[in-house]
Formats: C-alpha cells, sequence, structure tokens
C-alpha cells in the first residue's frame, strides 16, 4: 500500500512535470505579446528578449484613443449582441418545434439545417457576398449579421433540440390542459427552463462573431462600422506600425476576452463538447 | 339507393368540403409546428441555401463579379481548374498536408494531454485553462503574435533555437516556400489543441470509474488500461473529432491571410485562399465560383460520412 502511494506520487510528479511544461510552451505567444505591449515605443529593436528594459504603461492610453477602441467595441457589441438574440431566438423557436410537434416536411427541413454543421464561412466568401450584393447590404451591419445568425443556427437548433426532448412531456401537458397556446408553452414555460442551455449556446455563438475578422473584411469597408479585428488589422499609429502599439492594442483586446472566458469557461467548454459530440 | 346517395351526398356537399378541408391541413401537417421551424429556415435558406445555388450557377460563367453581362462557358472553369491551374493543385496538395498532419499531431497530443489532465492533478484546471486560452483568441491577434514570433531580426522562435543551440534550424520562417505552410500549420495546431484537449477531457470523464477498477483487478494498470480500455471507449469522439478537423483543414484561410498570404510565390496556399484571391483581388469571379463549388463538393462528401456515422451512434448520445 505504502509503494502504491509512493508510486502514484512519483506518477503524479512526471505528469506535473509534462504538463507544466506542456503549458508554459502553450502560452508563450501570451507573454510575447503582454512584454512587447509593455516595452517603450521602438524597444523592442534593440531589445527582442522577453524582459521590458524600461515598462510605459502611458502608451495603452494613446492607442486606446488612436485606434478608436470604443467605437470598435461598440460597434462589436452591437453586431454580436444581435447576432446572439436572434441565434437564441430562432433557433430555440425551431428547436421546440423539432422536439414536440409533428408538421410536414419535418425530417427534410431538420436534414436541411443539418446540412450546415459542416459549413464554414471560408468556403462561403463567394455566396455571401452575392447574397450581400444583391440584397444590397454591403457596408451595413446586416451584412455580418445575417450569415452569422444563418451559419449558427443549425449548431444552436442541435443543441436546443436534444435539450427540448429531456424535458419532462408532464409540464406541457398541465399546460394544454389548462388551454395555453403553443407558444406560450414555449416562451412562458419551456424558455426559462432551457436557460443553461441558451448560455452555453449563446456563448460559443457569441465568441465566434465577436473574433471573425473575415466578413467585416469582405463586406465593410468603412471605417466607423469596423469591428475589433478588423480595427486591429487596420490599426496604425501616425501611419506607422510599431509593434509596442499594436501590442498594447492586442493586449487591451484579449483582456476582456480571456475576463469573459475565465466567468463563462464551463459553458464555453459544455457547447464545444456538445458540437463534437453531437456534430 | 343510388339516387338516395346522391341527393345525401349533395345535401351535405358544403359540409364534405369544410371537413375534407380541415383533413386536407390535418392530412398534410400544416400546423402550427411549421411556423415554429420556418423562420429558421427562412434564414437559412436565404444566407446560405439560395446564395450556395447562385453560386453554381455563376461557376458556369465567365464573369468579373462586377459587369452586368455575363458570358456562358459551361464546365471550362472546372474543366481548366482540374486540368490546367498548377495553383490549385498546390492548394488542395497544402490542405491535404495540413488536414493529415494537423489531425494526427492533435488526435495524439490532444488525447495524451487530456489523458494526464484525467489523473486527478491538483492543478488540472490551471493546466486545462492555460491550454485552452489559444481558442479564445480572435485569429488576427493570433495571427500578429505568431508573425511576430517569427521575425527573422529578433524573433522569440529564432531566439529559442539559438539558446537550444539549434542554429542550423533557423530559417525565414514566413518566406521560405520549403518551409512556410509547416510554419503556418503550426500555430494552427497551437490555436486548435484546447478543443481538442477539452472534448477528449470530456469523453474521458464519461468513462465510469467501475471499468477502471474492474481493468485493475484484472491486472491492467497505467499505459495498459488507457490502450485497452480508454482509447476504444473514446473512439466515438475520436471519429467526431477527425470529421470536424478535416472540415478545418479544408476551410483554412485565416492564418494563411494573416502570416503569409498565401506566399512566397504561391507556396503556401490553400483552396480557401485561393477563392479569396481569386474572386476579391483579381476579379474571376465565375472562376472563383467554380472553385468555391469544389471546396463545398468536399464538405458535402465529409458531412454525408458524418451523418452515417452519426446514425450509427445515436444511441449513444440520444
Amino acid at each position: 500500500m505504502v509503494i502504491r502511494t509512493r508510486r502514484t506520487q512519483s506518477i503524479n510528479a512526471v505528469l506535473n512535470l509534462i504538463l507544466i511544461i506542456i503549458s508554459f510552451v502553450m502560452i508563450i505567444p501570451w507573454l510575447v505579446a503582454l512584454s512587447t505591449s509593455l516595452k517603450a515605443p521602438g524597444e523592442t529593436l534593440t531589445n527582442p528578449g522577453i524582459i521590458p528594459q524600461q515598462i510605459d504603461i502611458a502608451k495603452f492610453v494613446d492607442v486606446f484613443w488612436r485606434a478608436n477602441v470604443p467605437l470598435l467595441a461598440m460597434n462589436s457589441i452591437i453586431v454580436t449582441g444581435t447576432t446572439v438574440i436572434c441565434v437564441l431566438f430562432l433557433a430555440s423557436l425551431a428547436a421546440y418545434g423539432f422536439a414536440r410537434l409533428d408538421f410536414i416536411l419535418k425530417e427534410g427541413l431538420f436534414f436541411l439545417l443539418l446540412t450546415g454543421l459542416m459549413l464554414q464561412s471560408a468556403a462561403l466568401m463567394v455566396p455571401l457576398y452575392q447574397v450581400n450584393h444583391t440584397l444590397g447590404l454591403l457596408n451595413t451591419r446586416l451584412a455580418l449579421i445575417g450569415p452569422y445568425v444563418a451559419l449558427g443556427l443549425p449548431f444552436a437548433v442541435l443543441i436546443l433540440r436534444g435539450f427540448f426532448e429531456g424535458l419532462p412531456k408532464e409540464i406541457e401537458e398541465a399546460a394544454i390542459v389548462d388551454g395555453a397556446s403553443r407558444f406560450t408553452i414555449y416562451w412562458r414555460i419551456l424558455l426559462p427552463l432551457t436557460r443553461p442551455a441558451l448560455a452555453t449556446v449563446g456563448v460559443f455563438i457569441g465568441l465566434a462573431s465577436w473574433n471573425d475578422f473575415l466578413l467585416p473584411m469582405l463586406f465593410l469597408t468603412k471605417n466607423e462600422l469596423a469591428t475589433l479585428p478588423t480595427g486591429l488589422l487596420i490599426f496604425q499609429f501616425d501611419n506607422i506600425v510599431r509593434q509596442e502599439h499594436r501590442f498594447a492594442l492586442i493586449v487591451m483586446m484579449m483582456l476582456p476576452v480571456v475576463a469573459v472566458f475565465l466567468m463563462l469557461q464551463r459553458q464555453f467548454m459544455l457547447g464545444l463538447t456538445a458540437g463534437a459530440v453531437k456534430g | 339507393m343510388s339516387s338516395d346517395n346522391l341527393s345525401v351526398s349533395s345535401m351535405t356537399m358544403p359540409i364534405t368540403s369544410s371537413a375534407q378541408h380541415k383533413s386536407f391541413w390535418k392530412r398534410y401537417k400544416i400546423n402550427s409546428g411549421l411556423f415554429f421551424v420556418l423562420p429558421a429556415v427562412f434564414m437559412y435558406l436565404l444566407f446560405v441555401a439560395w446564395p450556395i445555388i447562385s453560386t453554381i450557377s455563376s461557376s458556369f460563367f465567365d464573369w468579373d463579379g462586377i459587369s452586368i453581362e455575363r458570358e456562358f462557358i459551361g464546365l471550362k472553369n472546372y474543366i481548366d481548374l482540374l486540368t490546367r491551374d498548377r495553383a490549385f493543385r498546390m492548394s488542395v496538395t497544402n490542405n491535404v498536408l495540413w488536414a493529415v498532419i494537423s489531425i494526427s499531431v492533435l488526435t495524439v497530443v490532444g488525447f495524451l494531454v487530456a489523458y494526464m489532465l484525467n489523473q486527478g492533478l491538483r492543478l488540472r484546471n490551471l493546466y486545462r485553462t492555460l491550454i485552452f486560452l489559444p481558442t479564445t483568441a480572435s485569429l488576427v491577434v493570433i495571427g500578429f503574435t505568431w508573425e511576430f514570433m517569427y521575425r527573422t531580426d529578433g524573433g522569440i522562435v529564432n531566439q529559442i533555437l539559438t539558446f537550444l543551440g539549434l542554429e542550423s534550424w533557423i530559417r525565414l520562417w514566413l518566406a521560405d516556400a520549403g518551409v512556410t505552410i509547416y510554419a503556418v500549420m503550426l500555430v494552427g495546431i497551437w490555436s486548435a489543441l484546447g478543443s481538442w484537449v477539452v472534448i477528449y477531457l470530456a469523453a474521458l470523464q464519461g468513462i465510469p470509474q467501475d471499468l477502471y477498477d474492474s481493468a485493475a483487478v484484472d491486472g491492467a494498470t497505467g499505459i495498459r488500461q488507457m490502450i485497452h480500455l480508454a482509447i476504444p471507449l473514446t473512439m466515438s469522439t475520436t471519429r467526431a473529432l477527425l470529421i470536424l478537423g478535416f472540415i478545418g483543414a479544408i476551410n483554412q484561410f485565416g492564418l494563411v491571410y494573416l502570416l503569409s498570404r498565401g506566399g512566397p510565390y504561391h507556396a503556401s496556399e490553400v483552396m480557401a485562399y485561393q477563392v479569396y484571391d481569386l474572386a476579391f483581388k483579381t476579379n474571376h469571379t465565375g472562376y472563383a465560383s467554380a472553385l468555391s463549388v469544389v471546396l463545398l463538393m468536399i464538405s458535402a462528401v465529409v458531412t454525408v460520412i458524418q451523418l452515417i456515422l452519426l446514425r450509427g451512434r445515436a444511441a449513444l448520445f440520444g
């Protein structure tokens, strides 16, 4: 028994060592980003090492206003917020229908939505450009929101349908006896119960649209509509790009995401797992 | 008898027709359920299905994407693409390389890290969070950070190689036709590892402790438990990850765009990058549409495989 514990301890020590090394290698890029953001402008050329010599915090304020972070953040919030609300509403509505009601073409329509699980926006650049052009949506936020919602729906419907199917039918039957309509049952009774699944789906869809740079790059040319990732892409400081300025912006962009991620870690990982296991 | 019948039916005609009317709705199940799913279906049709169909149609034209006139050329775009386009062959090769290498590395490393994290270490949540962090970052952030790390004048990658005494390994990471695609791929692996670990971890946590206990009674411990128990029992997850990894590999665009712009001399181009270049830089919209359709068809084939596999294991996760 004693031998076994000692063996377990030494195995654990080895495992810890390996995982510390892997974790360290994985965060090297973040350490580089942080260290560069703290250096004085131009210092990287003379001091390429990881330890900053003169720590310059003041430039964060300059970069914050030069890059117009408030505008970028507002644009990102509008696009992501609208996307998440639309996906959650449309997907939960559809998921309830697919889980509980019977209607014509039910299987076919569900299959149609499932095909979207394998589509990523990179493969749809040309189709999405064409639809946005035809509908006159180029250079409007709808050129992003429409595709984000449409591409987010398949995943959301699949996860939420599974959740609705897991709810006991007795709740609905009692409501039907009381004369509630289908929509009332969905909206008043079942939707509040799906809150955990909605959070999971919302975090997952929200992060994807928050981080996307492809669609804004393709469909928006007006700087006043730029979201955070495109703002970083086009960011210049006095017409030149200094790495220290750029990394100050990168750190400012990463911090809120990391903070939100640490708070909602569980939802995010659940969404990821559900996506892989189901889709 | 027959006249009776007639008169009865003529008398009840309005009622019958309204009954038939009702049964039409009922028989074809056109009911409120449809209204629950139609908004989602409409959005999907409008922004995904219809544009794909219109892209298929424009793939048969010689078109610059702007002018009103476009010339119908049948399958010429496809024939050119598959027989004459050397850049396309290069892209396909790079996509296949990406799929094979990144999926192999992610499966092996992802599983092993998840297995280690599942051993009840005290700091496992910290390790998991650190490994997972890249998954939360925007590709633009990842692209600029790695471009900076791959720099030839004092980039950390070359600094580390120098520190390890491996000066001979130093390369122009993002400008050497022989290594650029691998350098970009490494970034892809780095950013995806966290999600593979988390997915494998969830699968491993789903294995009941009893199975490990009875394996231990049978004499299987340590590595042998992993080989004979954990690997077979997470096979369905591995299969799902293979498909997700494949879809990710053939849809690569962001990292190639941000790190190498497909260069040097098209050496690190992938299919989606070529679509971007053709459609948005050189205005060969018709040709780009054909390439998009090829890309989508590969996705579709994989989707079908996926759905067949899913049916097989619906019972597991239903």
